[in-house]
């Protein structure tokens, strides 16, 4: 197919440029593969050609456990990983109807806070790098380092953690992880100021960003774009609030729609404020998270504690059962996404009653929003590119899966 | 109760209208609605035990809970399978079976596939309350290949069930009650049984084990590739299990043992059982002395060399052999352990590429002889309408040994369904005790006389039936006098055939019929003649005998049974190769035996030095062939001698074909793994020799090559011929009257099949070394001890083998089974089905050391 693209903006004769940016290109966020057409330094045609980083997730998914697959969702939008694992499971437990209990619903708004930051730090941090601003890189990433210690803190692991599981959440959380998030909210707010500060008020950065790959709130929804791509262009759209999962619906927090002229300066500037939020909604459930389990009595789920399996029959029994086969879902199909930093993650999961989904299909965001790229840089320089491959926020892990 | 076809009756199960056949039970009327319930002591094969209490269910208006696989349906009945008062009483059920409980998932062979895990999870038992006692009681070894671990064991009973109701041995029982309750055999004994596993297959838990698969893979790790057994021509279907490339361990087909009790689907000839040849017999393929690479003998010494040189070399003298002697000087011996494509290959490649019609095969001894007596048409029958006869002749080997799991089948019918069982035979079989209605122990080589004799009784009752003369004149006296039994029981015995309505007339085409198959066939033919609705039930002996013979590899057959002689078929056949088919006669394997002197020998899947009748003229027919290859997953006695290449085959897990079975279903074997070192699938092997050859052959996977086998089957039909009376002299029997001789008889044995049997160490675990049995009164005139040597002695040849006593036999006899490679029976048989041999202490190897 990309071929066939390729060869079509060609053409037969020998007018213009054919420029090919990727996979292996920096500014490209991983393997992503542009085709341009140019004319002079003015793109007349750009394909977006994917594909380079497939691994077969969604096939993988039919011969693993629902708990098994929650790995594989890890390494789709690996710059925020938490949020994968969140959509994976708010989709099995309501097609499986399991119960979560309330503390474990608060956790994962942290948990999905945390992983909306991690995300959108890796973004803001090779977003200006892309376009000229190298010092911003190195803020973000400090800054990023903090975020993934307090996932270490929360379960040992940094990037790729699985710490939530059907049902709950694997372990409470110990007591330093709620002391290191609480120092955390204030580093945190210095340091998107000092983004804020660096970026909102230069010159180059507007050059850069004001007006350039442009989208209006009709073609946004038209084009099925989500997140801060859709909410860019004024559209004050979040699944948060429109659905709430977790306890989303518990907490305060707004809807930034930037400058709402749906540029790449607006989808900056409310990422920048997506952040502030972020920050908002984990300290309110730090203060009224209720206490409680953080994981669902159900044995039929949740698997049980390890010293029991020494000495109880019983537990070994379900502990193996349990792991060998999974917990059998019933018979049918959903789709259920959230809203992960990149837009809407959305799971369709199709169960024929056994332990192993029959299919599961992502809908990443990534995959959607990617298709906007050609109608964003239409007309525009070779530089504006850039620009708005890190405003649209891709992760290829997502896209090709 | 047999479920009946016409009545039924509806019930309503956890609110939903269900309708079963009348006798069903609330178990089937359940499963039928997808209501699970569970069990642990429910078998869809064994009858109802109620033994477990788990699948207990309320029933309106019952005032307990009922036991719902033993209690029927009933018209509108009320049943409630998820009442609290159910749940509890299954949870207390478990809570009580787990107290008693190893903590052993861990390392149990069963865990992922056990049913207490399963059920202990589906009916919510998930915290103890009764604690655990964790016992650790040592495992009872049963036998080389089967032990009991008492700790897991939920004395469900399935094991003893299945011995007794399927497998017909009633091997295993429970020994002593309540708590010291133990699976044993009766009194402690040694285990006295087929060893076929049933009980390991059927155990709902890890007790019951298989002692060569135990901890070597997890259930979870395993991969399943569906086949078919090749250890004879029942064509068990089975599933192969492989981890990494190896094969684990064989298993019956799960999905043919499928615990839903309304399921219809056709459980293959098996029915869904295995034998000890099947469940144990594979792991020949993982065995050391497997070739791997091809070998070509350098300086009098096979020595590895590579495909492409072995091959040159084996196309290089057949080309050379065809422009200097013509084709007929190369001939090829080819085997029923190979698929269907393979022999319709080879006997391609003689017939195209050589030029020759030299192929043939063993089968030459047992299968086509009966062929050509009984005609094509006896070979298809069906194992379902075989059930429908109301009695059974079995004369000869004993199916038991040869053709275990419809041996077991057969049982089943006679016992579940009152049929008429009559085993006759020179040996003791294992139905002799408490299967057979009638046992006739004739003299040995007699069992054509018997069928001779009762046919000409029967003719002479009914008056003109067309039988000749000269069976009408073969009296029931010189019956008796041949056969040694009485003339009173030779006649009660035609009395009972012929009031029993339909008989089915079963033999083995095993190592006891060869060199009088045809004769034998023609005897069984002319008492089915003598009897009104009689069926012939030849049962072909290797697992793909009767498609060797389909696809026509046989000096003068060509598919689909015919002749050469057949013009029609030869120029269909030829229009098929694009080429003129020989019309010279091809030299049969008992042409070859008398004296042929070949260019090429090619010898595949065949130890013809240890299975030819005529050891002696085997060995000459090999040392006289100027070049011989053998292809075979072995270095055989015929390829170290003889061989000056040897192509490394496959096994039939790591090939796909199809195996045509007794009845002529055709069943595919996928391959489960890939070939073992640098071995090839032998249809390859083909191909390429024809491709060397000059052939523009273009099969690249064994499926191309059946898409024309199909194709030429299609256009060459089966033509029928009927079956005549026909008389021949009967001949006549040695006998060893006080000489000091014995009459040595032979049959298949159950736990010696063959080469590949002899390869596989789960099988030799049962039978180490070659052995003979003899009556104890011989041993102790030979002054030899149960277990110790004695060499016998006949035909210019001497074999040393393990005596074993065995009290049933008759005290002339020495029974020597077929299938030992190390200890060839017909090197001492010949072409004759008895012998009298000469039998004498040997030396133990100790022995003969200690005299050094």
């Amino acid at each position: 197919m990309a071929t066939v693209e390729v060869e079509r903006i060609a053409g037969e004769d020998d007018s213009g440029l054919v420029l090919n940016m990727g996979p292996q290109h920096p500014s490209t966020h991983g393997v992503l593969r542009v085709v341009l057409k140019m004319n002079g330094e003015y793109i007349e045609e750009a394909v977006p050609i994917i594909g380079y980083l497939h691994r077969g997730t969604e096939k993988i998914a039919e011969s693993e456990t629902y708990t098994q697959i929650l790995g594989y969702t890890d390494r789709m939008d690996y710059t925020a990983a938490a949020s994968s694992n969140l959509g994976w499971l708010v989709a099995v437990e309501t097609l499986a109807g399991i119960e979560v209990p309330e503390r474990a619903q608060w956790l994962r708004c942290i948990v999905g806070e945390l992983g909306r930051l991690a995300g959108h730090l890796v973004w803001i941090g090779t977003h200006a790098l892309d376009i000229g601003a190298m010092s911003v890189f190195l803020y973000a990433f400090r800054c990023r380092e903090r975020v993934l210690e307090l996932f270490e803190e929360l379960c040992g692991a940094r990037m790729t953690h699985s710490v939530m599981r059907p049902g709950g959440f694997l372990e409470e959380p110990r007591e330093p992880f709620y002391k290191k998030l609480e120092d955390f909210f204030d580093y945190g707010l210095r340091e998107i100021d000092q983004f804020d500060k660096l970026l909102s008020k230069n010159q180059l950065w507007l050059g850069r960003t004001v007006d350039v790959g442009v989208i209006n709130a009709d073609d946004a929804i038209a084009m099925g774009l989500s997140g801060a791509c859709l909410r860019g262009s004024g559209v004050d759209w979040d699944i948060r609030k429109a659905e709430p999962y977790a306890a989303y619906d518990k907490v305060e927090f707004d809807i930034p729609t930037g400058t709402g002229k749906g540029d790449v300066f607006s989808r900056y500037i409310l990422r920048l404020e997506e952040m502030r939020q972020s920050v908002r909604i984990m300290r309110q459930v730090v203060e009224r998270m209720p206490p409680g389990p953080v994981m669902t009595d159900d044995s039929r789920v949740g698997r049980p504690d390890t010293p029991r399996l020494y000495t109880d029959m019983e537990a070994m029994i379900n502990h193996f059962w349990l792991y060998i086969h999974g917990f059998p879902v019933p018979r049918g199909e959903t789709y259920v996404a959230i809203e992960a930093p990149k837009g809407e993650l959305g799971f369709y999961v199709v169960s024929d009653g056994s332990g192993k989904p029959y299919r599961m299909h992502v809908r990443s965001p990534s995959f959607v929003n990617l298709q906007s790229l050609p109608y964003l840089v239409k007309g525009r320089l070779l530089a504006d590119v850039v620009a708005v491959i890190g405003s649209i926020d891709i992760v290829l892990g997502e896209i090709d899966r | 109760m047999p479920p009946s076809e016409n009545k039924t009756v509806t019930l309503t199960v956890d609110g939903q209208e269900v309708t079963v056949p009348e006798g069903a039970t609330i178990l089937d009327a359940a499963r039928k609605a997808g209501i699970y319930i569970p069990t642990l002591c429910f078998d869809t094969f064994l009858k109802p035990y109620g033994a477990c209490r788990m699948c207990v269910v309320d029933v309106e208006r019952a005032p307990k809970p009922l036991s719902s696989c033993n209690t029927a349906a009933m018209d509108g009945m009320v049943v409630n399978t998820k009442a609290d008062e159910v749940v509890h009483a299954q949870q207390g059920i478990m809570e009580m079976t787990l107290q008693h409980h190893p903590l052993d998932c861990p390392y149990c062979d069963k865990s992922g596939v056990c049913d207490l895990q399963h059920t202990a999870y589906e009916v919510g038992v998930y915290r103890s309350k009764l604690g655990s006692d964790n016992p650790n009681e040592p495992d009872h070894e049963f036998s080389p290949l089967i032990e009991w671990d008492p700790n897991r064991c939920i004395y469900c009973g399935k094991c003893v069930r299945v011995c007794d109701e399927r497998v017909g041995d009633s091997a295993l029982t429970f020994n002593l009650r309540g708590f010291h309750s133990y699976i044993g055999t009766q009194f402690d004994e040694p285990l006295d049984c087929v060893e076929c596993g049933e009980c390991i297959e059927v155990c709902p838990v890890g007790a019951l084990l298989s002692r060569p698969f135990m901890h070597s893979g997890r259930a979870w790790q395993v991969h399943q590739s569906e086949s078919v057994c090749n250890h004879c021509s029942v064509g068990c279907q089975m599933h192969v299990e492989t981890r990494m490339g190896e094969v684990l361990r064989t298993k019956a087909n799960p999905a043919l043992r499928d615990q839903t009790p309304v399921n219809t689907r056709d459980r293959g000839p098996g029915d869904g059982m295995l034998c000890t040849r099947g469940r144990f017999g594979y792991d020949y393929i993982h065995n050391d002395e497997r070739v791997t690479q091809p070998l070509a003998r350098k300086n009098g010494e096979l020595e590895p060399v590579s495909w492409d040189e072995a091959l040159g070399l084996v196309a290089g003298k057949i080309a050379d052999a065809k422009a200097q002697d013509g084709p007929d000087s190369v001939a090829a011996i080819t085997s029923g352990r190979l698929s269907d494509e393979e022999n319709y290959l080879v006997s391609r490649l003689m017939r195209e590429v050589v030029g020759t019609n030299n192929i043939d095969s063993t089968e030459r001894w047992t299968f086509i002889p009966t062929l050509e007596a009984l005609g094509p048409a006896t070979f298809n029958f069906n194992i379902a309408q075989m059930e429908q006869m109301d009695a059974f002749l079995v004369v000869g080997g004993d199916i038991m040994e040869s053709h275990d799991v419809l041996g077991m089948r057969l049982r089943q019918w006679v016992r579940d369904q009152g049929k008429l069982l009559i085993q006759a035979g020179s040996l003791p079989s294992r139905q002799d005790d408490r299967f057979a209605n009638r046992v006739l122990r004739v003299r040995p080589g007699a069992e054509e006389h018997l069928l001779q004799g009762l046919a000409a009784e029967l003719s002479r009752q009914s008056g003109d039936n067309g039988a000749p003369a000269e069976l009408r004149g073969y009296s029931l006296e010189s019956a008796a006098s041949d056969t040694g039994l009485e003339t009173e029981e030779l006649r009660e015995t035609a009395a009972e055939l012929a009031g029993a309505g339909a008989v089915g007339i079963v033999w083995s085409l095993g190592s006891w019929l060869v060199g009088n198959a045809g004769s034998f066939a023609q005897a069984a033919a002319n008492l089915a003649l003598a009897l009104p609705d009689s069926g012939l039930y030849p049962l072909a002996s290797k697992a793909n005998s009767r498609g060797l013979v389909q696809m026509g590899a046989g000096a003068d057959l060509l598919p689909n049974f015919r002749s050469t002689d057949d013009a029609q078929a030869r120029s269909a056949l030829g229009r098929h190769w694009n080429v003129v088919l020989p019309d010279a006669l091809g030299l049969t394997l008992d042409a070859l035996l008398a004296g042929a002197e070949l260019s090429v020998l090619y010898v595949i899947g065949e130890d013809l030095a240890a299975s030819a009748r005529n050891a002696h003229q085997a060995q000459t027919l090999l040392e006289q062939a100027s070049f011989v290859v053998v292809q075979d997953l072995f270095v055989t006695s015929t390829a170290a001698a003889h061989a000056d290449v040897v192509l490394p085959a496959v096994s039939f897990a790591e090939k796909t074909g199809t195996f045509t079975n007794l009845e002529g279903r055709s069943q595919r074997a996928q391959a489960a793994i890939p070939p073992v070192g640098e071995a090839k699938p032998d249809w390859q092997i083909f191909t390429e020799l024809a491709l060397r050859l000059g052939a523009a052959w273009a099969y690249r996977t064994s499926d191309s090559v059946a898409q024309e086998v199909s194709a030429v089957l299609a256009e060459i039909p089966i033509t029928h011929s009927v079956s005549r009376f026909a008389w021949h002299d009967l001949p006549a029997l040695p006998s060893v009257n006080g000489d000091g001789k014995l009459l040595l008889v032979t049959q298949d044995h159950l736990f010696v099949p063959g080469v590949t049997g002899r390869f596989s160490s789960n099988l030799r675990r049962l039978v180490a070394e070659p052995i003979a049995e003899l009556h104890p009164a011989q041993l102790e005139r030979l002054g030899v001890d149960d277990g110790e040597r004695v060499g016998i002695q006949a035909n210019g040849s001497d074999l040393t083998v393990v005596a074993k006593a065995n009290d049933r036999l008759e005290e002339d006899v020495v029974y020597l089974p077929g299938g030992f490679p190390d200890a060839p029976v017909g090197a001492l048989l010949g072409t004759e089905a008895t012998v009298a041999v000469s039998v004498r202490a040997a030396k133990t190897a100790s022995a003969m050391k200690s005299a050094k």
